[in-house]
């Protein structure tokens, strides 16, 4: 028997080809016991190669390549022989024997990954590895080890020095000579003095193959690999590429084979295999506790925090059966929390939750944490569990045996990076960091690089990675290989097969490690023992070697702090609106069925609106017709993938109208399912549903549901499934109508939204629309100052808000803050105006408008030339791009946009500081004619993205009637099924992966948005026009059905209206 | 004195008149022509036929293609090729001919300016000399707009702007291009925005700003562009001149075709003669020459025109050195079919100059080391003469053979301590010995070697290398050192290509 104890996997970003759980199916395809992994500096792939271990029932080393900057520099070629490897330190090849040595690893990386200045590979010192060297076993390498480095360096003598050295760091009987074998000379010649070495220095031989792909096929990956770490192609890199393709994970019986000359190097494999006791399954993770004042425990404080909140949430609602209940379910759930020792991790998301309050950050908790009374009394949450009815399980469960998931809502932006700081703060450097997010192959990225690699030239490269598709919808044929034979590639010839091969097999293989967007890993010691900590590309965050998967599988705890911007937006309406309407406004006492409200929302007038305003849910909203909040918390769930796919939507409308009768799977169901109208739409129904109908433990059910949800996971899902029918059978229910039940829950567990998240982000979006049809001005003013959000462009929003009355006034560097602001206007129905913010000149750097802003407050600019003279900060073409979009225009001596660009094409033009104040000489009136309506919507598109004037189909109208093109609003009038042609601009454009091919198209003109739905057929005869104009006329017939609109496109054509750069939102 | 009289010529898609010129065919099609690389090919230029159809330049192969059109790849060789055609056409007006925009300037239209000053006698009044010149390109084959004008700037602008032939009157300038649009001016990026921001979209929009106001913005720029606008420029026209290191050719069309190598020489020399005269009187040598024979394609040659190229080491100015290097050459290279006509193309270069130390060796003289060289080429293949160098490279043999070098310091090279310590060397089979082998497992046992069974004593191996696997064909080896179990014991290198199934003795180690 043989174990392979030196491999590389694809987490060494660019110096392996397999992914740690490839590698270890295949070790165990090859009858191997154990395997270790050590890959370039870091732990990153070894959650995972633990893990598949588990499955395999395997079990799984865990180590590292350490780069030692002072240990000299890695085996190269001689000079003569011309090659391009760069000098790197030579890699001590170390593996994690105990736990210490494990922790000893995980601290190791992190000192000198830390040191580094910003994200970089980094390099360890000889005293940083003789600190850490208990419970570690160094092996000497391979090509990359120090024996190799110093046999090449001095010969024998160096060598033997050199593993003198390492005894002495890590102990007599913790250094293995290694011996590879790859097939090379040099490489054997080598060995032989390794082997001599090992005999002199009585230390024992270790044969591994220093594997970096599991099998010989995946040479040509690692290949193309090495050329994207170099930089250079396949043609160029020489010897960087691999000699051969020997490096592959071989059975015991090859490596004994191999080794047939010195068996002991083969069994010393399984000897140090044995000796390696540690595996990842203690990581010695502790959550850290919550500082309690004297007195208290952690228990009797989360009690003491709770009962204070369940009084200020429940007895205000004077409800005295909601406070009982409410009050029991606290207990309930306190009961379970101190039973799992959960107090701490509470009391610790209680103190973010806090220290936001305390600092005016918006917080909102989302996901299961909803479920959960005492998230809800803690201020975690704001939807009441109780009065909802809502699945404690879903959220936390003894059974399931891990921790519960609290995702947390924060403004985007500057708020929310406070709260992160405030995380690092409390918890020190080594005591906090961000999980990582592996950032992968994907179909453009492979494209490109394995491009680079063959050697395309940059204007090929971007011609090929633009062919890969982008729809979210997929044809059955939409391979890279469709898109190249397309674009007239020959996908037969030699070279363009091996193009698309490679891009195939680079898939989803990592390729650097990114930040995760919120999540954050705390620890009760210091997190830096139990994962490797290195700093972020963003200046003073850092981040683990782990994404949020491996997290999760290593029961690291994690609280995600996320960036809403319509938390940004909800924020700065809290702001504003007592600022200036001088009316209080308070996000928990909204009043809960203002009409308006849900009279927009009903006639699905829902621009900017949170989750209700895509098109998809304006298709829905006149059906479904919410009427309350829980038809709200229905709406959320239901425009969704996993409702779609499982054919659940159509079922909940007609049931909702009255057109289908309600009906259950069985009577037992009608408890669960009756408030969704018997269509199962959330998760905690599922949880139910196993519940009742199989006695499933909550535990279990919850199980069931993670069990359906991960395709991986079958095995476990057929006993789960043999479960549930002998508990439907014992319950007497059929075996027809178990199929059904079995077919529900599978249809949408994969993507089904928890009922609580649904909840909080109904809330989120009941606030949204409360505050556009109230105070419409603030809440444009959030939406276009925390842009890019949402569904819509600025554009689009703008005419939305014009249309509903509200008055946009344009960048005026006499009136306007850097910020979208309101300027009041008391006979406007809003009784304010709103008025862009400079941010919404394109390419005005906010370091030249502030000193503006500045300077205007002083005393009002008085000329274009006392502006530049005043703001020398301001550029000339900054000034250009004021006078382009009519910002200058309200200074004096200025009649319109031209005369404006002329004269600051003087006040801008560069002379000394002698005649820089000098007045133009014999300035006469500008020679240079008005903009026309043209003109003017071309520079303000592609000035500030929006126009506040007209719109550009506005223009055209009498000439649109001639041609018998309808108004948006006009075919809300017109019966179903007649033929009309509309038109206007492309606002959006999708075709959803659950829409079959079908393409979306909203498009808009002065008196609202009109959607075409586009046939595959259609879409295929027209697609140039689709994808690239910007103005359509489509011709269809018009869908009018239950006040839903749209017009079913035959023919499609483009627009001469205008040559303004107006933008859609493509792709979704 | 007369006012000087200035004639532009401007062909407008010059790229695609020099491919259809030639072509009838495709008189009457719409015509792109693709520039770029395939497959990254973009419009470089198009006819008017394309043009009416939507074309534009710019635009990929795929979305020409969804156009009724016919593309053609951008061919410099006859842009070249038709310019000189057009500057040999012109001269018959002026000698004095200045280019304003040529292929090499990568646009796609052709100006040329001449001065035809004082000519009215020859070619009649101005209005007469340009027809004449367009008469005269179109009987070439290509559409040109002519102009002629007092004032060059604008005969250049009216060219470009306006069809046909253009007389402009003297002081009717400003009238004539007033309307003509701001792009045939030669403005760059900056320009171009801020004019298109002032919304100043003709020449005479242009020419109507005030002057002053209007250098106080540009600066002297916008003056003269003004002044190109209202037809005031005063160019200096610079004729054109050939650069130093312009070709020099020869072409010679023979009666007969002819097969034998000796008469083609006694043409070539001749017609070395000449352009080693025209480049002496430049004080210029050869750099290189390229012999082209154009073959008879009646006697089934595989290609039309056998190209060569004689490059000596330094520039040379001996014709027999040139004319015996040209003749090993085509010794080498044999055309393979009967020679019709002949074209050499000269390229001239600075005279190598070099000064002897008085006690410096001597070296001989390098002329006469060209042509040794050249004769040991011949005696043993291209490729196969000159020093050679490693490739950074796993493959084996990886080492070109490239000219010679004079080293002028020679480095140590660094001495490697492991090969000290093993000095024995091997001599390489050049080329390898194949060879049968008997295996025992994997490892070979014995060889047949020109009938003789020699069995091996030991081995070791395989060594293996592979590579180049993303193109066709990749190579690998396996290689094998052996020693052999009869006297004396030789130890040799096998070497098996896996793909070929052969084996291969590739060294001898002494």
């Amino acid at each position: 028997m043989y174990a392979e104890l030196h491999a590389r996997s694809a987490f060494s970003f660019l110096e392996g080809a397999s992914l740690p759980e490839l590698l270890m199916s295949r070790c165990a395809q090859l009858n191997m016991p154990a395997m270790a992994l050590l890959d370039r500096n870091g732990l990153y792939g070894a959650p995972r190669f633990h893990i598949a271990a588990q499955r395999a029932g395997m079990r799984a080393h865990i180590g590292a390549e350490i780069a030692v900057r002072d240990a000299g520099e890695r085996m190269r070629p001689p000079q003569w022989l011309p090659h391009q490897i760069p000098a790197e330190p030579v890699r001590f090849a170390l593996l994690a024997e105990t736990q210490a040595g494990y922790q000893n690893l995980c601290r190791l990386i992190t000192r000198y990954k830390l040191r580094e200045a910003q994200k970089a590979e980094g390099a360890a010192l000889l005293a940083d590895v003789a600190e850490f060297a208990e419970g570690l076993v160094c092996l000497t390498g391979g090509n990359e080890g120090p024996l190799a480095a110093a046999l090449t360096r001095g010969g024998y003598d160096e060598a033997l020095r050199e593993v003198e050295c390492l005894v002495h760091i890590f102990g007599q009987g913790n250094v293995y000579v290694e011996l590879q074998r790859h097939f090379d000379r040099e490489q054997e010649y080598r060995n032989q003095a390794a082997v001599r070495i090992a005999g002199k220095l009585h230390l024992p031989l270790l044969a591994t193959n220093g594997v970096s792909y599991a099998t010989p096929y995946e040479r040509e990956v690692l290949d193309v690999l090495t050329t994207i770490r170099h930089h250079c192609t396949l043609e160029t890199a020489g010897r960087l590429l691999s000699p051969n393709a020997e490096r592959y994970l071989r059975s015991p019986r090859e490596m004994r084979q191999l080794f047939r000359d010195l068996p002991e190097a083969i069994d010393n494999t399984l000897e140090l295999s044995a000796r390696l006791t540690y595996e990842m399954s203690d990581l010695g993770y502790r959550f850290p506790d919550y500082p309690v004042p004297e007195g208290d425990s952690m228990q009797s404080f989360l009690e003491k925090r709770t009962e204070e909140g369940i009084r200020n949430r429940y007895l205000p609602k004077h409800d005295d059966r909601l406070f009982a209940l409410a009050h029991k379910q606290a207990q309930r759930e306190l009961a379970l929390i101190i039973k799992l020792g959960l107090a701490g991790y509470f009391l610790i998301v209680w103190d973010i939750v806090q220290f936001c309050c305390r600092n005016d950050i918006l917080v909102q908790g989302r996901g299961s944490a909803a479920n959960s009374v005492v998230c809800y009394a803690l201020g975690i949450t704001a939807v009441d569990p109780v009065g909802m009815d809502l699945l404690f399980e879903r959220f936390l469960s003894e059974e399931r045996g891990e921790w519960p998931d609290i995702d947390l809502d924060l403004p985007s932006g500057d708020q929310r990076e406070r709260a992160i700081q405030y995380v690092y703060q409390r918890y020190g450097e080594l005591g906090a960091a961000m999980t990582a997010n592996v950032i992968t192959y994907r179909g453009r990225s492979a494209a490109r690089e394995a491009g680079k690699a063959l050697g395309f030239d940059a204007e090929t490269l971007n011609r090929l990675t633009k062919l890969v598709s982008r729809w979210e919808w997929k044809e059955k044929d939409d391979s890279l290989g469709r898109n190249f034979h397309e674009a007239g590639f020959d996908i037969q010839h030699r070279r363009i097969a091996k193009y698309v091969e490679l891009c195939q097999r680079m898939q989803d293989l990592p390729r650097h490690l990114g930040q995760h967007s919120g999540g954050m890993v705390i620890c009760g010691d210091k997190l830096n023992a139990v994962v490797p900590i290195e700093p972020a590309s963003m200046p003073g965050r850092t981040v683990i070697q782990w994404d949020k998967e491996d997290c999760a599988d290593m029961k690291l705890i994690k609280v995600d702090l996320l960036g809403l911007g319509m938390m940004a937006v909800l924020k700065e309406c809290l702001d504003v609106v007592p600022a200036h309407y001088g009316e209080p406004l308070d996000l928990a006492q909204l009043p809960p069925n203002d009409p308006p409200t849900y009279r927009a929302i009903q006639t699905a007038d829902t621009v900017g609106m949170f989750q209700v305003e895509s098109r998809a849910q304006m298709a829905a909203l006149p059906r479904n017709y919410p009427t309350c909040f829980y038809d709200l918390v229905v709406q959320v769930a239901i425009i969704r993938p996993g409702p779609i796919v499982g054919n659940m939507m159509n079922p909940y409308m007609k049931r909702r109208q009255g057109k289908e009768k309600v009906d259950y799977y069985h009577p037992l169901l009608e408890p669960v399912l009756k408030r969704t109208l018997g269509i199962p739409l959330f998760q905690e129904q599922l949880i139910r549903m196993a519940m009742i109908v199989a006695n499933f433990t909550g535990g279990e059910a919850e199980e069931l549901r993670r069990a359906v949800g991960m395709r991986r996971s079958m095995a476990r899902m057929k006993d789960l499934d043999g479960k549930l029918r002998r508990g439907m059978s014992a319950n007497g229910i059929a075996p027809a109508v178990q199929d059904q039940i079995i077919q529900s829950i599978s249809s949408f567990a994969l993507y089904g939204f928890p009922e609580s998240h649904a909840a909080s982000f109904a809330l989120i979006a009941y606030a949204s629309a409360y505050l556009k049809c109230n105070y419409l001005a603030a809440f444009t003013a959030a939406l276009l100052n925390n842009q890019p959000m949402g569904f819509y462009s600025p554009a689009t929003i703008v005419k939305d808000a014009q249309r509903h009355g509200l008055r946009v006034k344009p960048v005026d560097v006499l009136h306007s803050d850097w910020r979208c602001t309101l300027e009041p206007e008391p006979c406007s129905a809003h009784r304010f105006v709103l008025r862009l913010g400079l941010c919404y000149a394109r390419g005005l750097r906010q370091d030249a408008a502030i000193p503006l802003i500045a300077a205007r407050e002083l005393h009002a600019f008085t000329s274009i030339q006392d502006l530049a003279l005043r703001v020398p900060e301001l550029r000339k073409s900054d000034l250009a791009l004021l006078a382009k979009i009519g910002a200058l225009n309200s200074l004096g001596e200025v009649a319109h946009r031209r005369d404006a660009l002329w004269q600051v094409e003087y006040a801008g033009r560069t002379v000394g500081p002698l005649l820089e104040e000098l007045p133009e000489q014999n300035s006469e009136s500008s020679p240079l004619r008005q903009m026309t309506i043209e003109e003017r919507l071309v520079a303000d598109f592609s000035g500030t993205g929006v126009t506040v004037g007209r719109h550009p189909m506005a223009f055209h109208r009498t000439q649109l009637r001639q041609m018998g093109i309808l108004a948006a609003s006009e075919l809300a009038s017109l019966p179903h099924g007649w033929a009309v042609r509309i038109a206007g601009c492309v606002i959006a454009r999708q075709r959803p992966g659950t829409a079959k091919g079908f393409v979306f198209l909203s498009i808009e003109d002065e008196t609202g948005i009109a959607n075409a739905i586009i046939t595959p057929a259609v879409y295929e005869q027209f697609k140039q026009v689709v994808v690239y104009e910007k103005f359509l006329l489509i011709e269809g017939e018009l869908q009018n059905q239950e006040n839903v609109i749209s017009v079913k496109a035959r023919e499609i054509r483009p627009l001469e209206i205008s040559k303004a750069a107006v933008r859609s939102h493509d792709f979704h | 004195m007369p006012f000087p009289l200035y004639l532009c010529v401007h062909l407008r898609d010059f790229a695609a008149q020099a491919l259809v010129c030639l072509n009838h065919e495709l008189h009457f099609s719409a015509i792109v022509v693709l520039g770029g690389d395939p497959p990254l090919e973009r419009v470089f230029a198009m006819n008017q036929r394309a043009r009416q159809l939507g074309l534009a330049t710019g635009m990929s192969r795929a979305q020409a293609e969804s156009f009724p059109v016919v593309l053609l790849r951008r061919d410099h060789a006859k842009e070249e090729a038709a310019f000189a055609e057009l500057i040999r056409c012109t001269e018959e007006f002026s000698p004095r001919i200045e280019s304003i925009a040529s292929p090499q300037e990568e646009t796609c239209g052709a100006t040329l300016v001449l001065d035809v000053s004082g000519s009215k006698r020859l070619f009649g009044n101005a209005q007469q000399i340009a027809t004449s010149v367009q008469q005269s390109i179109k009987a070439t084959g290509y559409e040109a707009s002519v102009a002629i004008a007092h004032n060059a700037y604008a005969a250049v602008l009216a060219a470009r702007g306006i069809e046909g032939v253009t007389a402009i009157a003297q002081g009717c300038e400003a009238e004539t291009l007033a309307p003509l649009p701001l792009t045939v001016l030669e403005l760059n990026d900056a320009q171009a925005e801020t004019f298109a921001a002032w919304g100043i979209l003709t020449l005479k929009q242009l020419a109507a700003l005030p002057t002053k106001s209007l250098v106080a913005r540009l600066g002297q720029i916008g003056f003269y562009l003004q002044a190109q606008a209202r037809g005031e420029y005063s160019h200096l026209l610079v004729p054109t001149e050939q650069p130093d290191d312009a070709a020099l050719c020869e072409s010679m069309e023979l009666d007969h075709p002819v097969e034998m190598l000796e008469p083609l020489l006694f043409l070539l020399s001749q017609m070395l003669e000449q352009v080693l005269q025209r480049a002496a009187e430049r004080a210029l040598a050869i750099a290189w020459v390229e012999t082209s024979l154009v073959l008879d394609a009646a006697s089934h040659a595989v290609h039309s025109e056998h190209r060569r190229i004689v490059r000596p080491a330094l520039p040379e100015r001996d014709r027999l050195t040139l004319l015996k290097l040209i003749q090993l050459d085509l010794e080498m290279h044999p055309p393979e079919a009967a020679v019709i006509a002949l074209r050499i193309e000269a390229h001239p270069a600075r005279p190598q100059r070099a000064q002897q130390g008085l006690f410096a060796a001597q070296a001989p003289e390098a002329g006469r080391l060209e042509i040794l060289l050249a004769r040991l080429r011949k005696l043993v293949g291209d490729g196969r003469v000159g020093a050679p160098e490693l490739l950074d490279s796993h493959a084996p043999e990886a080492f070109r053979v490239t000219n010679f070098k004079i080293e002028h310091a020679l480095s140590p090279r660094p001495v490697n301590t492991q090969q000290e310590s093993h000095p024995s060397a091997m001599r390489m089979v050049r080329p390898p010995k194949a060879i049968a082998v008997e295996l025992r497992g994997e490892t070979p046992m014995a060889m047949h070697y020109e009938g003789t069974r020699l069995m091996l004593q030991t081995g070791s191996g395989p060594w293996r290398t592979s590579g180049a696997w993303w193109t066709h064909p990749a190579w690998s080896r396996e290689e094998w050192d052996v020693v052999l179990k009869e006297e004396p014991q030789r130890c040799l290198r096998l070497a098996h290509d896996p793909a070929a199934s052969c084996w291969y003795v590739i060294g001898i180690y002494d």
